[in-house]
């Protein structure tokens, strides 16, 4: 049984549509600016003709005006590929029902897979946790809509995360620029993930951190005795939350701003998504947020 | 120090063990917790590593504070005392009171007079005395009194003894009273002593024989417990007392309009206005006399001249009433003056000129005391029998019926020296009441006196003079010596020479005469010169007294006859000696008054009526004392007007002087007014070296006696402590629970 795609979202993702902001290389006329310069209806420039021209490109009103041939280029169109690396790991198990990160985090992630599809782009799924656990090469058929919600619907989280390794052997092996779509709590260094990060940017992939959080770990609302009991690994600890509350907010407000000043250095674009947010409001927000971005 | 709780150890033993407590309730806690599985980790690792040790030394503090309160609580309730006490504190104690009675305790305040506040007091803490308890009431004032009960353990005998507990007009002299605590409390079987003053703790009262008093302090508070009580007292009062009674004459006649000096002192911080005073004499109604007094600045003393008749022949009642001040104690005194009409005095002369009386030494003090006109007996030349012997025919016959005897320049060269047989005399006469003057001259050896000074003739063993003669006094003419007239003591029989007119005896110069030495203890130096030198002294024996001057009678190295203040000096004198006579009719509350009745009435049983007192006071008979009889009394604690009568008499039960009644005069004793200031509370602890506990009766009033004060008991204390400590501990608590 397939993950139930939310309707809402669903509806006001492909309202707004998912566009690339920079160029990415397609496989086919697309939507969307290629690298490559064609044939196609947006003229771009004119060169001059040297021997191998195909005959047909030479513009011969030019031509007629100054007697040199010279070859009319145009912009290619290209479709592009969204790739989503999707967090599985232990930590992303927090949270009860609709605010739990995994949950919320995989109803993201096929939300996009079924616009990036439905608009026409191809779409890869990878999970990973310490190790990729699964990985869905792109593909714009219909039927990938499939494999990625049954991919999603069966991961379970098994090991904790380790995900800035990971994105540099993506970055090191996709060839063609594309669009990143990071799924994760991102509970690793700050530091490495930001290399990871500028690898691939630095491959020329437009590159979006989903930073999937509960709001109690931002907040930290605890009170009483409570032992916390490490979801990826065995620490424990038994504390007073409120004493630390302090404390933690600060170490925890450190961590998240770094990452978010780390991420607009590297142009990635940063986007919080906060479990305890409705999907559609999260979507909804950041994709008419990248249009206006685009247009600008 | 020791623990007043009956059960104290085993209160320890659970202290100690409770200590355990805030350690088991702080794991207990801890083991009562919420698991809550956990993403980030490491945030939480990093707030524990920047907090935990301040956490910890937080609730460090506050187990050691918890600790603390229940050590606290604990020792709270094993009641701790710093005073080493045998037995619980239910243990029976023998308790001694010692309440002031003396004139100050009249004073009205808010709550009653001060005497009714140390009633209360007392009241109070007997009935907060453990049961079998002993109670011993001693009454202080000029003596002490024991009051009993006859049974110590019976508190009803108590209560009754300090309800009719009675105001006296005497001053305080707590040396006593303080004696006969330590040894009642000596005599005391049980273990616990406490020792209660009930007082307003007049500052002149404490004073008095401090180093002794500090001594007996001591004593006290090593037997037992002391507690001072002191009542409650508001603003002294605007207070004038009444300090002097005197006839301004020396022999009042009867029948005649006495003039009277009557001297207002103000005895408070105030200026004091609209005081009038009145005299009355033998017919209240006809003969007072009132006088407004002028204002008067704190401690000034006013003179007033009012005048009374004395009707009878013998002993007046006069009475003078200050009106207007807020002390009602000290506004009356009453005098007994005798009046006569006849006066035999001697003088014996040891330059005799019969050829040239006036070369006598005697010439100026005759014509002083013949000098006639006016109202007085004195000045009536019929009434004066005054007869001149020179020294070397003087024989003791010539004292009978001689009620004043002059000594005039005797010891000068060997006639004029007294021979022992008259000196032998002389010092019966003064023992019986008679007045010896004696002007400088030679020594007392040259001048035959030399006797008076030894014990020969003395009842008391002792020297009969005053004083001894010194070296001669000698002054340059251009720097002679003049009379201090402020030495005068206030209330002396001189005092009315210190104010105008009488005040210029002051200029009276001398440049010889002999020095007054070796003055006796109860000798009064009336006079002294401008260089401190005294110039007369006053001793009484009895009845009778002697006066010393330091200055010739006659012209010689003086020009005092030829002053006018020297005839009003003589009468002064003579007035005195008269007095002394009648004397020791006028006596101060507290002194003892002794009188000789008649021989026949020696086997007679007296009683004493008591001014305000409708109850006589049994006095027996008299006793027989050098073949005379006498009788005492020392209940004479208020003033007023004491009669003595033959018991069973109708005089007994109307007063009335039947000619077998002898009168005395009591009046308040000045000095328990002279200030009336009292001691705070830490000027009080300043004069013990051991602080003694401190109540008031206002406090004892409202709140009863907090026996744990009495006990040196620090629980009170220690529940403040413990409370402050529990608002401590909640706001450190508070605190502890907050962020870190």
């Amino acid at each position: 049984m397939p993950l139930t795609l939310p309707a809402d979202a669903v509806a006001r993702a492909e309202a707004l549509g998912i566009q690339a902001r920079a160029i990415v290389e397609g496989l086919r006329i697309g939507d969307h600016r290629s690298p490559y310069r064609g044939f196609s209806v947006e003229f771009v420039q004119h060169r001059e003709y040297v021997p191998g021209d195909d005959l047909r490109h030479i513009d011969w009103k030019v031509y007629g005006r100054n007697e040199r041939y010279t070859i009319k280029q145009y912009q290619q169109e290209t479709n592009f590929v969204g790739r989503l690396v999707v967090d599985v790991s232990k930590s992303m198990e927090y949270g009860e029902g609709q605010q739990n990160k995994l949950a919320y985090a995989k109803m993201l992630a096929a939300t996009l897979s079924y616009v990036i599809i439905n608009q026409g782009d191809a779409c890869s799924l990878d999970l990973f946790d310490e190790t990729w656990r699964q990985r869905i090469p792109p593909s714009s058929q219909p039927a990938q809509i499939r494999s990625i919600l049954l991919a999603l619907e069966a991961v379970e989280p098994a090991d904790k995360t380790t995900l800035a390794p990971l994105l540099h052997e993506l970055a090191d092996s996709t060839k063609r620029r594309g669009l990143f779509f990071l799924i994760s709590d991102c509970f690793d260094e700050p530091a490495a993930l930001l290399q990871a990060l500028q690898h691939l940017r630095y491959q020329g992939h437009e590159v979006t951190l989903l930073h999937v959080l509960h709001p109690d770990e931002m907040a930290f609302p605890f009170e009483g005795h409570i032992r916390f009991d490490g979801l990826e690994d065995a620490t424990r600890y038994l504390t007073r939350p409120h004493l630390l509350r302090s404390a933690y907010r600060r170490a925890f407000q450190a961590y998240q701003e770094e990452l978010r000043m780390g991420c607009e250095a590297q142009q990635v674009d940063y986007v919080l998504a906060d479990t305890s947010q409705p999907l559609a409001g999260l979507v909804s927000q950041w994709l008419s947020r990248r249009l206006r971005m685009r247009r600008m | 120090m020791s623990f007043l709780s009956p059960a104290w150890f085993t209160t320890a033993l659970i202290g100690l063990a409770a200590i355990s407590l805030p350690i088991i309730i702080h794991y207990l806690f801890r083991s009562r917790y919420r698991v809550v599985p956990w993403a980030a980790m490491q945030f939480l690792k990093k707030s524990l590593e920047e907090t935990t040790r301040r956490i910890q030394f937080r609730e460090l503090l506050l187990l050691l504070l918890r600790i603390a309160l229940l050590l606290l609580l604990a020792f709270a309730l094993m009641r701790p005392s710093s005073k080493q006490k045998q037995g619980d504190t239910n243990s029976p104690v023998d308790a001694v009171f010692i309440i002031d009675t003396s004139a100050s305790m009249a004073i009205a305040e808010k709550a009653g007079t001060r005497l009714e506040q140390a009633k209360q007091a007392a009241m109070k803490i007997l009935d907060s005395l453990p049961s079998q308890s002993t109670i011993h009431i001693l009454q202080t004032g000029q003596h002490v009194i024991d009051l009993g009960p006859a049974s110590p353990t019976n508190r009803d005998q108590a209560r009754f003894i300090i309800q009719k507990l009675e105001q006296s007009n005497e001053a305080v002299h707590l040396l006593p009273a303080l004696q006969q605590a330590v040894e009642v409390l000596g005599r005391g079987a049980l273990a616990n002593k406490e020792v209660y003053l009930f007082s307003d703790m007049q500052r002149s009262d404490w004073n008095l024989d401090s180093a002794d008093l500090q001594n007996s302090w001591a004593t006290l508070q090593q037997l037992g417990e002391v507690i001072l009580v002191q009542t409650q007292h508001e603003a002294q009062p605007a207070n004038a007392a009444l300090v002097n009674l005197r006839p301004q004459v020396a022999l009042p006649l009867p029948g005649e309009r006495v003039p009277f000096l009557v001297e207002v002192r103000n005895t408070s911080a105030t200026t004091l206005q609209g005081l009038t005073v009145t005299l009355r004499g033998s017919d209240a109604e006809r003969d007072s006399d009132t006088q407004a007094v002028p204002p008067l600045k704190p401690g000034e003393t006013a003179p007033l001249t009012l005048t009374t008749r004395l009707d009878k022949r013998g002993k007046n009642v006069v009475t003078a009433e200050l009106q207007g001040d807020q002390l009602a104690i000290d506004n009356r005194l009453d005098a007994i003056v005798e009046t006569r009409d006849r006066l035999n005095v001697l003088i014996i002369d040891g330059q005799p000129n019969e050829a040239d009386p006036a070369q006598s030494a005697s010439y100026f003090l005759a014509h002083a005391l013949r000098s006639s006109r006016g109202q007085s007996l004195l000045e009536s030349t019929q009434a004066v029998e005054l007869n001149v012997v020179a020294a070397s025919d003087a024989y003791p016959a010539q004292l009978t019926d001689v009620q004043a005897c002059f000594l005039i320049g005797l010891g000068t060269s060997p006639t004029s020296k007294l021979s022992n047989e008259f000196v032998d005399r002389l010092a019966t006469f003064v023992q019986n009441g008679g007045g010896l003057v004696v002007f400088a001259g030679g020594t007392l050896a040259e001048m035959g006196l030399d006797r008076l000074a030894s014990s020969a003739g003395n009842i008391k063993g002792t020297s009969l003079l005053p004083a001894n003669w010194g070296t001669p006094l000698t002054a340059l003419p251009s720097a002679p010596l003049t009379f201090d007239i402020n030495s005068i003591p206030t209330g002396s029989f001189l005092s009315i020479f210190r104010h105008p007119p009488l005040d210029r005896l002051g200029q009276t110069e001398t440049t010889q005469g002999r020095a007054l030495t070796e003055i006796q203890n109860d000798t009064l130096v009336a006079l002294r010169f401008s260089n401190g030198e005294p110039a007369l002294a006053l001793r009484t024996e009895g009845t009778g007294c002697v006066i010393m001057l330091a200055l010739h009678g006659d012209m010689r190295g003086t020009d005092a006859p030829l002053r006018p203040g020297y005839l009003p000096w003589v009468q002064a004198m003579i007035g005195q000696m008269l007095s002394q006579q009648a004397g020791k009719k006028n006596i101060i509350a507290g002194d003892i008054y002794t009188w000789s009745p008649p021989i026949d009435q020696a086997q007679q049983r007296f009683s004493l009526l008591v001014p305000g007192n409708s109850n006589p006071q049994l006095l027996g008979t008299p006793t027989m004392y050098q073949q005379s009889p006498r009788l005492s009394t020392s209940s004479t604690s208020k003033a007023g007007i004491y009669r003595i009568v033959p018991e069973g008499t109708q005089a007994e039960e109307t007063g009335q002087d039947t000619g077998q009644v002898d009168l005395f005069a009591v009046v308040p004793d000045p000095i328990e007014t002279a200030s009336l200031a009292t001691l705070t509370p830490d000027e009080l602890a300043e004069r013990f070296s051991q602080k003694p506990v401190q109540l008031s009766t206002d406090s004892l009033a409202n709140e009863g006696l907090d026996r744990s004060r009495v006990q040196h008991e620090w629980t009170p204390r220690l529940w403040w402590l413990i409370l402050v400590l529990c608002l401590g501990e909640l706001i450190f608590g508070w605190w502890c629970n907050r962020e870190v």
